[in-house]
């Protein structure tokens, strides 16, 4: 879905990036706002928490290593407050422990840096798409 | 390292009176020497694992008696000074270098300990004194050189020990490097994703885009073998077809067309390996064998590469042959230790990498420079789970 028919159907799709890498942030904003996406941008746990109290968000892509809120702390937050959101964590460490513990908390998908710009698109629209239906 | 000798000349209790008893000992023992010497070598010969640290055969035993027969000499003669302990020091070494188990040491010093004592007590048969003295000073001698002797070891294993802590701080840091870079390269790759849909069509501009691209994968690649490198899980193994695994492998190398490729599977050929890794392992096989035959020092005029699998018992050997100039022989032998390196701008992680995951499948990687010139690399895995075979 392009962002025109996103904007004419009124469904535009919402999501949340957080990162403290703000030139990376800010680039896959640009990407992803190409492919017709709304994106708000976080630069750890906390403030993408208070994002996704204000917003209708229907995605989160997040890093792992940040400080304040780390991932993992964030995705074991949004289990308990939005059990159904799906998450994407991207991250530059593959530390087994900390992957581990993050797909057991039922993230969508791991994907490492540098990314796979092409995959974390897809993964998006699948999201949007199921989210629309849902 | 002299504060040691005279430490240990100390607690033996060897003196200067030794030293004379010892020289007063040389001409009356003299006859007896080769014999004592033969002896020597004849009990090390009987011993098949004592003998397989003598890999030079007859000729060697030969050397080694004429040095053994110095040795003794020399030990007699003295003087039992600094210049002694550092020459013995480096006989010590070189047991060190051969890899003589230390227990042989004292068996054999015991052989040659007993074969003299028989000699002092003929030859100072009714002179219980003096053959008191002689022996004294003898046991003493072997003592202090089985002391040095075992010295060497202990320098050796202690800078084994801080060369292997020095390996693991580098990796450790080099770890946590790797991790970061990987920041910045995210956001290259990202921008230059960007930069591409805005320079779409501006000529000349798409070879440079696709240079970064290129180098930002190699960074990429660069960094999943030092973190892998650094990994100690074991493999998460399955049942692999071989030529699937060389196949993807080939495509992820990068293999210029004036490369010749040959590949040989045996159809169904199976390993009971981890997938990503195997195929990790051959695209640095692959790419070294290319860089050395395309980007070396000394180019080839036709790239070769050979790339072939077999069973050999209950493993599978893969193996990848080039048609380069060959590891030099000094490299050869640590061709699989971190930061040594075949290529002059090489980072010296390819073959370490290759090393770690054959290990971590319980296996081996070996290197060889083939009769008919160029150099073969081969991977050694399981062929079944433990087991099966």
């Amino acid at each position: 879905m392009d962002a025109y028919t996103s904007m004419t159907t009124g469904r535009v799709p919402s999501i949340l990036i957080v990162d403290d890498n703000v030139d990376l942030a800010e680039d896959l904003k640009e990407v992803l706002e190409e492919e017709g996406v709304v994106v708000h941008l976080a630069s750890d746990g906390f403030q993408a928490l208070k994002l996704l109290e204000q917003f209708e968000l229907k995605m989160v892509v997040t890093d792992m290593r940040m400080p304040g809120m780390d991932g993992v702390g964030l995705i074991r937050e949004i289990r308990q407050r939005y059990p159904g959101m799906p998450v994407v964590l991207i991250t530059a460490y593959s530390q087994d422990q900390q992957l581990a513990e993050a797909r057991a908390n039922g993230v969508l998908a791991v994907l490492s840096k540098p990314l796979d710009l092409q995959r974390l698109c897809e993964l998006v629209e699948r999201c949007s798409e199921e989210a629309e239906r849902a | 390292m002299a504060s040691f000798f005279e430490e240990a000349k100390a607690y033996i209790g060897f003196n200067d009176a030794d030293s004379e008893a010892l020289k007063a000992l040389r001409e009356p023992l003299q006859p007896y020497i080769p014999g004592i010497v033969d002896h020597f070598y004849a009990c090390i010969v009987e011993h098949p694992e004592a003998h397989a640290v003598i890999r030079g055969g007859e000729a060697q035993i030969e050397r080694l008696k004429g040095t053994l027969r110095a040795w003794l000499e020399s030990g007699l003669d003295g003087p039992h000074d600094v210049v002694y302990y550092e020459r013995r020091a480096r006989i010590g070494r070189m047991h060190v270098h051969i890899g003589l188990p230390q227990v042989y040491m004292f068996t054999a010093v015991n052989v040659m300990r007993l074969d003299i004592r028989h000699q002092i007590q003929s030859i100072y048969a009714g002179q219980p004194e003096a053959r008191r003295v002689a022996e004294d000073a003898m046991d003493k001698l072997l003592d202090l050189e089985l002391a040095i002797m075992l010295h060497t070891y202990r320098e050796d294993s202690d800078q084994r020990l801080s060369r292997q802590a020095r390996l693991v701080a580098i990796g450790q840091l080099a770890a946590n490097i790797a991790h970061e870079l990987r920041n910045p390269l995210g956001v290259i790759e990202t921008s230059l994703y960007l930069l591409r849909r805005r320079l779409k069509d501006v000529p000349k501009v798409e070879r440079y885009l696709d240079k970064i691209g290129a180098q930002v994968k190699t960074s990429g690649n660069i960094i999943t073998d030092l973190l892998e490198m650094a990994r100690d899980r074991s493999p998460q193994y399955t049942r692999a077809d071989v030529k699937a695994l060389i196949d993807e492998a080939q495509s992820e190398a990068r293999i210029p067309p004036s490369v010749e490729i040959a590949v040989a599977v045996p159809e169904g050929l199976t390993a009971w390996v981890e997938g990503r890794l195997m195929i990790r392992a051959l695209v640095n096989l692959i790419d070294n064998a290319v860089a050395i035959q395309v980007h070396g020092e000394r180019p080839v005029s036709d790239p070769r590469l050979q790339i072939g699998a077999e069973q050999v018992e209950g493993e599978v050997r893969l193996w990848v042959k080039d048609n380069g100039p060959g590891f030099e022989k000094e490299t050869l032998r640590r061709v699989f230790e971190p930061l040594v390196t075949t290529r002059s701008n090489g980072v010296g992680l390819g073959l370490a990498l290759v090393q770690r995951v054959c290990q971590r499948h319980g296996g081996r990687a070996t290197a060889e420079n083939l009769p008919v010139g160029g150099a073969c690399v081969s991977l050694w895995v399981p062929h079944e789970p433990p087991g099966v075979d």
